[in-house]
């Protein structure tokens, strides 16, 4: 069983999750971890709980906001101290529904999440300097 | 192949562009409507944010029956979006392999009533429910393609 874990500093990641539920419903096992609100000050011991309450034998891939941030530090703590969890930070809303959509796709998680990361369509995108890129109309 | 003719006033958004498209693997998404097909910024708009490895057409209602008939569309994967029930029943009258509508999101006014947290029917929508169902149209309502299909008819 593959789970994902939604981690941000505040409520980003229970709100994103929110929003993923919103347009996908509930396709696979999502937890959040909000940091430094309600009290969840440690973020060592809270990314470690997470990881416990699922099954070492299941995989895991961890999404957290920032590279560099501490929360992001924490679980590249535990990337390398367990295996089968895998860590992709930057996160956005095309990139965590490309995720929870096709996590279930494919035997090996690592090409897929390689080619998660680099697909255009989880990039920031500048939609003023698309609007005449824009095609023509289509035809069957 | 027909695989979802769904009706939603927003035409296409993200849980059509991203949920249905993905649980359907549909490769072409049809929106018929003749406000839409008349509107250039409407149908930019609609185009900027089509999904990856779709094909988007979008055609005024007369045009979108004869394509629908002449077996132009029946090598696509597709989904056909109408914002009102009323589009959606044109449809269905005028192309008999169209057998069920999928309710997604209707617009909530001063004399609709709620049936679903997304569906706002008026008066001459029930009606025009009642007919269909007794012609023996599936009226099912999901907002997303996993979520079980409830049937109108019996909410009415």
């Amino acid at each position: 069983m593959r789970h994902v874990v939604i981690a941000s500093h505040a409520h980003f990641a229970q709100g994103i999750a929110q929003s993923v539920e919103l347009l996908a419903g509930t396709p696979c096992d999502v937890r959040t971890l909000s940091c430094f609100v309600d009290g969840n000050n440690d973020v060592a011991v809270l990314a470690q709980r997470e990881l416990d309450a699922i099954p070492d034998a299941d995989e895991v891939v961890v999404c957290t906001d920032l590279l560099g941030g501490s929360v992001n530090n924490e679980f590249l703590q535990l990337v390398q101290r367990r295996p089968r969890v895998h860590l992709l930070t930057n996160m956005n809303l095309p990139l965590l529904l490309t995720l929870v959509l096709g996590l279930d796709d494919s035997e090996d998680l690592a090409p897929f999440l390689r080619e998660l990361v680099s697909s255009d369509e989880v990039r920031p995108a500048y939609c003023n300097d698309a609007l005449p890129g824009v095609d023509a109309d289509e035809e069957f | 192949m027909i695989q979802l003719l769904r009706v939603d006033h927003r035409l296409l958004h993200g849980q059509v562009a991203v949920t249905w498209t993905s649980a359907l693997r549909a490769d072409c998404i049809f929106i018929v409507g003749d406000k839409v097909a008349n509107d250039n910024v409407w149908r930019t708009t609609l185009k900027l944010g089509k999904p990856r490895g779709c094909k988007l057409v979008i055609k005024d209602m007369a045009h979108a029956i004869e394509a629908i008939n002449s077996g132009v569309t029946d090598k696509y994967r597709m989904i056909i979006c109408v914002q009102t029930l009323a589009e959606a029943k044109q449809l269905v009258d005028g192309c008999p392999q169209i057998r069920s509508i999928n309710l997604g999101n209707t617009k909530e006014t001063p004399t609709t009533r709620e049936v679903t947290r997304q569906i706002f029917l008026e008066e001459s929508d029930v009606e025009m429910l009642r007919e269909l169902d007794a012609r023996g149209i599936e009226l099912e309502y999901r907002a997303l393609a996993d979520d079980s299909k409830v049937n109108v008819a019996r909410l009415l």
